[in-house]
């Protein structure tokens, strides 16, 4: 029985986990517009695209500066999950750009020096298919297994096989206490920056929130509520419709405001975004708004231009040109079909995060052998979980998994901001709100 | 009390595009008396070709063709306009011509199929005609300078245009219908066919053009939108098609000035909600937005509705004949030991694929009783399996309450739901009842589906469900180091088969009988003394506890529950798969297990011809209409007719051979 659903719904909560697909932020920045589908074409700004950081990130290989043989380890199986083939749920490229990493990597340096044989399974956004793809990964003997874009992973199965998972962005609630890990921080983990920034950048006493009504929005705006709670900030929340006209989101923007809050936060993303910016700009406000790094495309701004003035983005990223950059543009170009020069590292939409995925994983996968463990899955999976000084690719974001138990897979909590500084650009936030941490008020 | 006014207002142009939906969901009713599902799909296409025009390329809809001719430069506002209502025209004949034309002697359930097929495959088209970008903003085409409602109130005047087109829209249809001869005629074909026929009108010819202008009507109002808002696969397909078939149920698929304020009414009060929720009290905090509408909607098909139906009332609704149930070893046994057979002896894909199919029989059962027994429909029935799995969640975790209690309090909860939006039954019939049952299932996922305090959050890990146990006896899919046990398949086979026998022999029994009598005429039902509304209820009971049942099989078999499964088009696809495995009978509900996807069938398939790539989905919504068409009283149908013929066939040649 094909359970699909509205497509409209899955892309929704979707589309509310990218708000926070924002680790992929740090090392990104930028927008994009890759995909193929309504998240995609308003997802989280591109990976790969790091900030040259301040301090050089411990023991950071990501350096192509001298590339490694080919390794000379034992064949490793890792596995992928990753969501194709459905309307409104198509993400090859994840699958094929941590492929095309995986491919590099069997030339140069491996996996911990192992060489890796990829196996991937294609669910198509359904509890069966994802746990059929459990079932052939796990009878495919991996020692690994990745989640990219994966709506129903079958945490139950990788368990009981004892294989470890590793993902990128956890989407449902499940997600954030399951027995994985993700390297970035999800819808989850945004509120908490959001409430952050509220509090100490804006000192904010009340602020007002638009949402969507739809179980992934509402499941975001219940936590940040529970955020500005704790921040001691009084809100008031204002729920309009998943598809409103740029009427409606005036509307919504006139009934937030309407009590003369310190701040906005507007939860909406994709089709909310150029919205709730006109309708701003129509109502002559002024008063600051925080929204979610999707608002910040490229294809968003250059519609809404300087009406997107007073708006700040969470998980906007500095555009630099760095050594993974290179690399990027390097392994990614023949994938794409295009010239490395023409490999746009802030374009590569949902994919990037499959590469950002594999080439983290390398990082520590290296770090882990030099300090004398062995290469397996298992170990992987320990050493991202137990150890400090961890960074995402690009060495901004620091890793640091479980660090709120309560959010006990999630390995990132930090993401850095960016606003509209004029003239069609979005520019990377000054000092000390750059980079925020979530952890202080996440509820 | 200016605010109010203000918020009205501004839901001006959502409500237009709601009105405009449901003027041609009404012309295309009354021309060819189907509720075609894929009009907001057509539309969307419309609305993508002209986004597309703009830029300088005209798509085609064709795999296998060059996705697009490139013309270079945008093309202007009026050829685009030109160039997407003429598509919107080839569109709507060719679909007639392919899809409703060959449905237009099948039962009405057969159309909602093929339209859910079509709106899969619209939506896959536009995946890959627009696979870089499917959110598209399109540049003003209507006036947008602000008008000034007080003060410092102001509205952008475009939904305001808007709302006037439909206005002149439903004023040019009304006055077709009443001073037009084929406006006249396709009034009375709708009344009468025959007569139509009789005055020299061709049916189709009547049905093709009601399709073209419901088509025009559709793309002119899409169009114009979508400047409004940020043009995705869905919004249109789904966003505003549902609320429009609220407007044209009030409007009773028939007149259109009810529909164009319905239509209106909807978009405006939902803009009001926006105030509302902050300045009533007791407001809901979920889903009273999407919801409320509906629930108003249901009430107020139930006051308008007749308790019977009237004298000579022409059934719109025709379903598949009920054959007779057998029971025995052949038909019962041997299937059942080779399921066991299977899960203990396959592989854990196979496995899984045989779960899937006991599991999509099950709520395909919950139809059989429903619609094939009952000649009710629900197109909510995926909202009551949600409601269960959630609710053995709530008691399994929070209540510790044990296997099997859980389970059946779960489906007795899905149970009540399914009573509640059974009520309408009693009053509402055919078209207008599953149009309200749909409308059900969307209250439900509303207020409950979108409520994390129900459908789990962060805090408790969302919605988790314990192994089904027995004491020490644990039963559940993966335990342990175990990730692929039979023992659940076997527990699967062994509820679907408890499942299938009750049907069966309900069917078979006197409540069969009077279920089939009022399926078949309820005031004759009634006059001999039936309690029509007791039956309906037993009916709707029924049907939502099997659902509920499959709803908690699926929770125990994934460990939790998400609502991502059970929305609209989940209940949708639940019907079509029903309906095309053969919705009148047990057999019927085990063929729709077969080919559910992800089921055997499926999984054969694919282990055979591989992956069908990209182009799978839009394969798969071909297919599905294709199906329709073919066997439009289902797979399992035209089985038993193939079958019968063939006996027919060998008897005469026995009695020939005897003869001679």
């Amino acid at each position: 029985m094909k359970r699909s659903t509205t497509v409209g719904s899955r892309r929704s909560r979707l589309v509310a986990a990218l708000m926070a697909g924002s680790l992929i932020i740090a090392a990104c920045g930028g927008d994009d517009d890759g995909g193929s589908s309504e998240p995609a074409a308003t997802e989280a700004p591109a990976p790969a695209d790091s900030v040259a950081p301040a301090e050089p990130a411990p023991a950071d290989s990501s350096a192509p500066a001298a590339e490694a043989g080919p390794p000379t380890g034992p064949e490793m199986i890792v596995g992928m999950v990753n969501t194709e083939g459905t309307p409104g749920l198509d993400f090859p490229d994840m699958r094929r750009f941590a492929e095309a990493a995986f491919d590099y990597l069997n030339t140069s340096g491996g996996f911990g020096n192992r060489p890796v044989k990829f196996e991937s399974c294609v669910a198509k956004g359904s509890p069966e298919t994802s746990q059929a793809c459990a079932q052939e990964l796990v009878g495919k003997g991996v020692e690994l297994v990745l989640v990219g874009l994966d709506l129903f992973p079958d945490y139950k199965t990788y368990e009981a096989a004892g294989v470890p998972v590793i993902g990128i962005l956890p989407i449902l609630p499940g997600d954030y206490t399951a027995n994985a890990l993700y390297l970035s921080g999800g819808t989850a983990t945004s509120v908490g920056q959001m409430a952050t920034v509220a509090k100490e950048k804006f000192n904010a006493a009340s602020v007002g929130i638009v949402s969507a009504d739809n179980a992934g929005a509402n499941q975001v705006a219940a936590g940040l509520e529970a955020a500005l709670t704790k921040a001691g900030i009084t809100f008031k929340t204002v729920k309009g419709g998943d598809n409103e006209t740029d009427a409606g989101y005036q509307g919504l923007m006139r009934e937030a405001s309407k009590d003369n809050p310190d701040l906005l936060i507007s939860l909406y993303s994709d089709a909310g975004c150029i919205g709730t910016m006109r309708g701003y700009a129509t109502l002559g406000l002024d008063v600051p708004v925080i929204t979610t790094g999707i608002c910040a495309d490229d294809d968003v701004i250059s519609v809404v231009g300087d009406e997107a003035t007073n708006w700040y983005f969470q998980g906007v990223g500095k555009d630099t040109e760095t050594p993974e950059r290179t690399l990027l543009r390097k392994i990614l170009a023949p994938v794409i079909g295009v010239g490395e020069d023409e490999v746009r590292a802030n374009g590569l939409g949902l994919g990037g995060l499959g590469y950002v995925l594999v080439m983290s994983l390398r990082d520590y996968a290296n770090q882990m052998v030099a300090a004398g463990t062995e290469m397996t899955g298992s170990n992987l999976f320990d050493f991202l979980k137990n150890s400090t000084g961890l960074f995402l690719l690009g060495g901004e974001t620091p890793i640091e998994c479980g660090a709120v138990a309560a959010y006990s897979s999630v390995c990132a909590f930090t993401s850095p901001w960016a606003y509209y500084g004029g003239d069609g650009k979005v520019v990377p936030q000054e000092e000390p709100f750059y980079l925020v941490d979530s952890k202080k008020y996440l509820p | 009390m200016t605010d109010y006014l203000f918020y009205l207002l501004l839901g001006s142009g959502a409500g237009a595009i709601i009105a405009a939906f449901g003027l041609g969901l009404v012309v295309t009713y009354q021309g060819s008396g189907v509720v075609n599902f894929a009009y907001g799909a057509v539309a969307m296409w419309s609305a993508y070709t002209y986004a597309e025009l703009r830029n300088g390329a005209y798509i085609f809809p064709i795999p296998g063709l060059p996705d697009r001719y490139h013309f270079g430069d945008d093309v202007g506002y009026r050829w685009a306009m030109i160039l997407a209502l003429l598509t919107a025209v080839l569109m709507s004949l060719l679909l007639y011509a392919l899809v409703f034309k060959p449905l237009r002697r099948a039962p009405a359930l057969a159309n909602v199929v093929a339209s859910i097929g079509l709106i899969i495959v619209f939506i896959s088209l536009i995946e890959r005609r627009f696979e870089d970008m499917t959110a598209i903003r399109v540049a003003s085409i209507l006036p947008r300078e602000p008008v000034t409602i007080t003060g410092d109130l102001t509205i952008p005047r475009d939904g305001l245009w808007l709302a006037v087109i439909a206005l002149v829209l439903t004023a040019a249809l009304w006055a077709a219908g009443k001073f037009l001869r084929v406006g006249l005629a396709t009034k009375a074909a709708a009344e009468n066919e025959k007569g139509a026929v009789l005055l020299g009108y061709s049916p189709d010819f009547l049905a093709g053009l009601g399709g073209v202008v419901a088509s025009v009507v559709g793309a002119i109002i899409a169009i114009l939108a979508s400047p409004m808002i940020q043009l995705n696969p869905s919004i249109f397909t789904f966003g505003f098609l549902i609320p429009a078939l609220g407007a044209a149920l009030i409007g009773r698929f028939r007149l259109f000035w009810p529909t164009l304020i319905t239509g209106l009414l909807i978009g405006m009060v939902q803009s009001m909600f926006t105030k509302l929720q902050n300045d009533v009290s007791w407001w809901p905090e979920y889903g009273a937005r999407e919801g409320l509408p509906f629930l108003i909607i249901i009430v107020t098909m139930v006051v308008l509705g007749e308790r019977l139906p009237e004298r000579g009332a022409v059934n719109n609704w025709r379903l598949p004949s009920v054959p007779k149930a057998k029971i025995s070893v052949f038909s019962v046994g041997v299937p059942f030991v080779l399921v066991i057979a299977g899960v203990v002896l396959l592989g854990p894909l196979w496995r899984a694929a045989l779960m899937t199919t006991m599991v999509a029989a099950v709520l395909a059962l919950s139809l059989v009783v429903l619609t094939g027994f009952g000649g009710q429909t629900s197109l909510a029935q995926m909202a009551f399996a949600g409601l269960a799995g959630f609710l053995l969640s709530k008691f399994a975790t929070q209540y510790d309450i044990p296997f099997p209690l859980a389970p059946v309090l779960a489906a007795l909860g899905a149970t009540v739901l399914g009573l509640l939006v059974g009520l309408p039954a009693l009053r509402v019939r055919g078209t207008n009842l599953a149009i309200v049952t749909l409308a059900g299932g969307v209250t439900i996922a509303e207020f409950v589906f979108k409520n994390p305090s129900l459908i789990g959050d962060i805090e408790s890990g969302g919605a988790k469900v314990p192994n089904p146990a027995l004491g020490d006896w644990d039963f559940g899919l993966v335990f342990g180091t175990k990730t692929s046990r039979p023992i659940f398949g076997i527990f699967l086979a062994c509820i679907l088969l408890v499942l299938a026998l009750l049907v069966a022999n309900v069917r078979r029994s006197s409540s069969g009988r009077i279920m089939l009598a009022v399926r078949g005429n309820e005031r004759a039902a009634a006059a001999i003394g039936i309690n029509v509304t007791g039956v309906k209820m037993l009916t709707f009971g029924l049907s939502s506890f099997i659902a509920g049942v499959g709803g908690t099989l699926i929770a125990y078999r994934f460990g939790a529950v998400s609502d991502l499964s059970y929305g609209t088009m989940a209940s949708l696809t639940a019907l079509s798969v029903a309906y095309l495995g053969g919705i009148t009978s047990v057999s019927g509900a085990i063929t729709a297990g077969i080919t559910a996807t992800a089921g055997i069938a499926f999984y054969g398939m694919s282990e055979v011809i591989g992956s069908l790539g990209t182009w799978e989905a839009f394969i798969g919504g071909v297919l599905l209409i294709f199906t329709a068409i073919a066997n439009p009283e289902g797979i399992a149908g035209a089985i038993r007719q193939q079958t019968a013929m063939a006996k027919a066939k060998k008897e005469r040649e026995k009695a020939a051979a005897a003869a001679s």
